[in-house]
């Protein structure tokens, strides 16, 4: 049921992108043909039941078993070709005006996902995590992101971005941070503590820092690299609007714990939906990230006490996947397949990031008990190439929305093209 | 005391966002969709669960949650929110009109029709005459009708009698819903707003063109007669054809059903209008047809539909109350409350012919024709029409439909319901949803 709701407002940025182009024109104009409006309601429909489909547990899995793919963002590469496929001007279901007609869905589905990684910051779990973990995950996080945003703003500036423009810097740093999360081994998210039982799973919740770790940097970003296409009646500095930011997911997250308090069933669906889509409605009016928001209203919502936990990671698991998939097809979408500078960037990407792991695993070595652990399932080779994780897809997005940077696409075939050639690579390297 | 401080929270968070806007406002208005989208639905959510405790229909509360934060209040929500919002009425249509359908049995419906068509003669067809003959007598205090005189004059007004004799099968059914109401009452209700919304919409055809005619010299009989009978009989058509591909669909496969449905609904709603059909007809025929030939618990999707569909239906309500122009109440009020007491009359008086002819249980008798009270989608959108394509006399009747309809809006679902429960068929109908349907979590390690 939770599903079907949830769908219903997905399918809703559907319908409000297709009643566009409905939309009556002013007179004197041509009345827009009936067929096109058939085949782009039609085709998004298909797009929305296949995602639907494919986020079901058995599909996925006998997806995955047949791709011989076991990430989710690899098995979501159909979706990418989709997309591709939607966008063709022959096919003409995801053209530039739909896109754009999209972007609400874009904000509901970028809040959503910063609600499920905002129950991911469970401060009852991270206390009981050893010392020094946090330390030694940011160092491994670092690492890689320093090496390849090195990389990324030195293959920019040859692609010609002008050094002295600021928006080369932001666009290495949102490559750097989508390189630098690492996918959890299983794709099982951790749950909040109250569903994990008497003794929490470690082990989740330290692969979960490193998204916390990419919100904190996307807030920065979201901060401190406001957008260049609008202009605010208020100046205001990076740090008042990190402030903005916090106040903003704080108050948000307390009026959805009081919505919420003691509702159950269709009512507390309808509130958690009602509450996504305004607070990434508020982000986006505001042009601050709608998962950045939504990560710090999760978080409220998970350290304060209460039987919503249950209910809440429920509806937020339900709807995962099928986002996923639709960021997918839009990242498609928005792929230039023929643009070289992504293909460029794509081989620089892997292999920086292979080198940012190495040297976090030559200065860490065995403290870092998630590389020891991943080396101990596939080898110490594999842990140059951990999976990428999908929040690094949900990162570029947010970028495309805030910034809608002509280097988007060259981050799409980075991210994408990286994700399964990490997933290749690592599957050779433990094979060796 | 609750209930009050969410309210002031939301709407201080969205006022400050407001002031904090780029230059220009929303430039590009994607953002403001989706935060009208859960502004709406929080603020009707919360505002209907406070008239709830008032003894007061939810209903009333998500219009007045319109009303307060739309355009002509407080601004909260802008009139282009408004307008992409607008287009969810579509999908909310085409559920209310397949859960209106589906509950309509025809073999529990039986017993009921010579009332249900006494009631539409009687109490729709009548009360549309009676509006329609008081228009045309307090035509020489209405200043958009001067312009009108003789048989036009006449003809417009018996126009407008039909779209004030317009009900509502939504709030109907929100309110039935709400009530948890079943019985002969409910029954007979549901059956005749269905049926008398058909008439209408045929009527008001009819009627429109023959105006026109009139208004322009022009005209087309045979044209109009096609169009009526395409966007009729094309409708039922079609819908019969969708409720046979869905109750195939619920007997062979009925996984993700209410999946299916929904995606049905999106493609209906989108797709109908374009091709001059009625998105309201053709779920009402294919809910006919899930009812009355589906498998036996093919209703149950139907009525799961309502669970999920509780966000569209706030929105949906929520959106009807902030356009409504209360600010004509003020132009029109003394004219408007007299139509409003003539279409209660009417009503009331119709309602006791047709029942009293048709020789129904006591209880129809007192209570049916209150069903017939409320107004909104179908009587706002022939407002709209009469606005559009009418001139000057179209824009001035419209002002004066549109402040009856806020009326009728706002204060007639209280009379239902208080009618609904005085019957005694409120709380008989068993919850038929589980509190809640979704799946335990699974924790981690599990197998799916």
């Amino acid at each position: 049921m939770g599903r079907l709701a949830a769908l219903i407002w997905v399918s809703f940025g559907a319908i409000t992108a297709m009643a566009q182009e409905a939309a009556p024109l002013p007179t004197g104009t041509e009345p827009r043909p009936t067929w096109p409006l058939v085949k782009s309601v039609i085709g998004l429909s298909i797009l929305l039941v296949l995602a639907w489909l494919a986020s079901h547990p058995k599909i996925r899995h006998r997806l995955e078993d047949a791709l011989g793919l076991g990430h989710a963002i690899t098995s979501g590469v159909a979706f990418v070709l989709l997309g591709l496929v939607a966008r063709h001007p022959a096919v003409g279901i995801l053209d530039d005006e739909v896109l754009y007609d999209l972007t609400p869905l874009v904000h509901f589905a970028l809040g959503w996902l910063g609600l499920i990684i905002g129950f991911q910051f469970d401060v009852r779990v991270l206390d009981r995590l050893p010392r020094g973990t946090a330390t030694l995950v940011g160092l491994e996080t670092l690492t890689p992101f320093l090496i390849v945003g090195a990389t990324g703003a030195a293959l920019m500036l040859l692609f010609g971005r002008p050094w002295n423009d600021a928006t080369f810097v932001r666009d290495a740093i949102v490559l750097a941070t989508a390189g630098a999360i690492a996918a959890t081994g299983t794709g099982e998210r951790a749950a909040p503590q109250d569903l994990q039982g008497e003794e929490p799973d470690p082990v989740r919740a330290i692969e979960s820092l490193d998204e916390i770790i990419a919100v904190a940097g996307l807030a920065a970003l979201g901060a401190f690299f406001r957008p260049l296409w609008v202009q605010f009646e208020w100046e205001l500095p990076g740090t008042v609007w990190l402030i903005l930011s916090l106040g903003v997911g704080l108050c948000l997250g307390l009026l959805v714990y009081a919505l919420l308090a003691g509702r159950r069933g269709s009512e507390f669906l309808a509130l958690l939906l009602g509450s996504v889509a305004l607070a990434s409605g508020i982000a986006g009016y505001l042009f601050l990230s709608p998962l950045v928001v939504c990560f710090i209203a999760g978080a409220i919502l998970v350290n304060l006490p209460g039987q919503h936990k249950q209910l809440c990671w429920t509806i937020l698991m339900q709807l995962e996947r099928p986002i996923y998939y639709l960021f997918f097809a839009i990242a498609g979408a928005l792929w230039r397949v023929a643009d070289w500078r992504g293909w460029v960037l794509l081989p620089a990407f892997v292999l920086s990031r292979a080198v940012g792991y190495a040297i976090a695993r030559r200065t860490l070595g065995r403290q870092s008990w998630r590389l020891t652990r991943r080396a101990s399932v596939s080898g110490w080779r594999s842990t140059l190439f951990p999976p990428i994780s999908m929040v690094s897809i949900a990162i570029v997005m947010s970028a495309q929305v805030l910034y809608r940077d002509p280097a988007i696409p060259w981050i799409v075939t980075a991210v994408i093209g990286g994700a399964i050639a990490s997933e290749v690579l690592s599957r050779r390297s433990s094979s060796t | 005391m609750k209930n009050l401080i969410i309210l002031l929270a939301l709407g201080s968070l969205v006022h400050t966002a407001q002031i904090l806007l780029p230059i220009g406002g929303d430039v590009h208005g994607a953002a403001g969709t989706a935060l009208a989208f859960g502004l709406l639905l929080l603020v009707a959510f919360v505002s209907g669960d406070m008239l709830a405790r008032l003894r007061l229909p939810k209903l009333v509360g998500y219009i007045l949650a319109g009303i307060a934060i739309g355009p002509h209040a407080l601004g909260l929500v802008s009139e282009n929110m408004i307008v992409q919002l607008d287009l969810i009425e579509g999908v909310a249509i085409c559920l209310i009109a397949l859960t209106a359908g589906g509950e309509l049995d025809l073999k529990l419906m039986r017993p009921l029709l010579p009332t249900i068509m006494a009631l539409t003669f009687w109490g729709v067809i009548g009360t549309g005459l009676l509006l329609g003959l008081g228009l045309f007598l307090a035509s020489p205090r209405l200043g958009f009708l001067q312009s009108l005189e003789g048989p036009t004059l006449f003809a417009f007004c018996g126009m407008l009698g039909v779209v004030l004799s317009a009900q509502s099968p939504a709030v109907v059914m929100a309110l039935l819903s709400e009530t948890r109401a079943e019985g002969p009452v409910s029954r007979t209700i549901l059956g005749t707003v269905v049926i008398a919304d058909l008439v209408v919409i045929v009527l008001f055809s009819g009627a429109s063109a023959v105006v026109r005619s009139m208004m322009t010299g022009e005209g087309d009989p045979a044209g109009t007669a096609l169009t009526i009978a395409w966007e009729l009989f094309g409708s039922m058509g079609s819908g019969v054809a969708i409720g046979i591909l869905l109750a195939y669909y619920l007997r062979k496969i009925r996984q993700d059903a209410s999946l299916f449905v929904v995606l049905l609904c999106i493609i209906v709603a989108e797709i109908t209008t374009r091709v001059q059909l009625d998105p309201l007809i053709v779920m009402l025929s294919a809910g006919l047809v899930i009812a009355n030939f589906g498998e036996p618990d093919s209703s149950t999707v139907v009525h799961d539909l309502q669970v999920a569909s509780l966000p569209l239906y706030l929105v949906f309500f929520a959106v009807a109350g902030t356009t409504l122009h209360l600010d004509l109440l003020f132009e029109f009020g003394a004219v408007a409350a007299m139509l409003v007491v003539l279409r209660a009359f009417g009503f009331r008086v119709g309602g006791a012919i047709a029942t009293r002819q048709a020789r129904s249980p006591i209880e129809v008798r007192r209570w049916a024709w209150t069903g017939l009270l409320p107004q909104a989608g179908l009587a706002l959108a022939l407002a709209l029409v009469v606005q559009r394509s009418f001139g000057d006399a179209g824009r001035g009747a419209s002002a004066l439909l549109l402040g009856v309809i806020a009326l009728n809006e706002l204060i007639m679902p209280v009379v239902l319901r208080n009618a609904l429960v005085k019957s005694g068929e409120a709380m008989t109908r068993s919850s038929v949803v589980p509190v809640s349907r979704l799946p335990a979590p699974r924790h981690s390690g599990e197998q799916p």
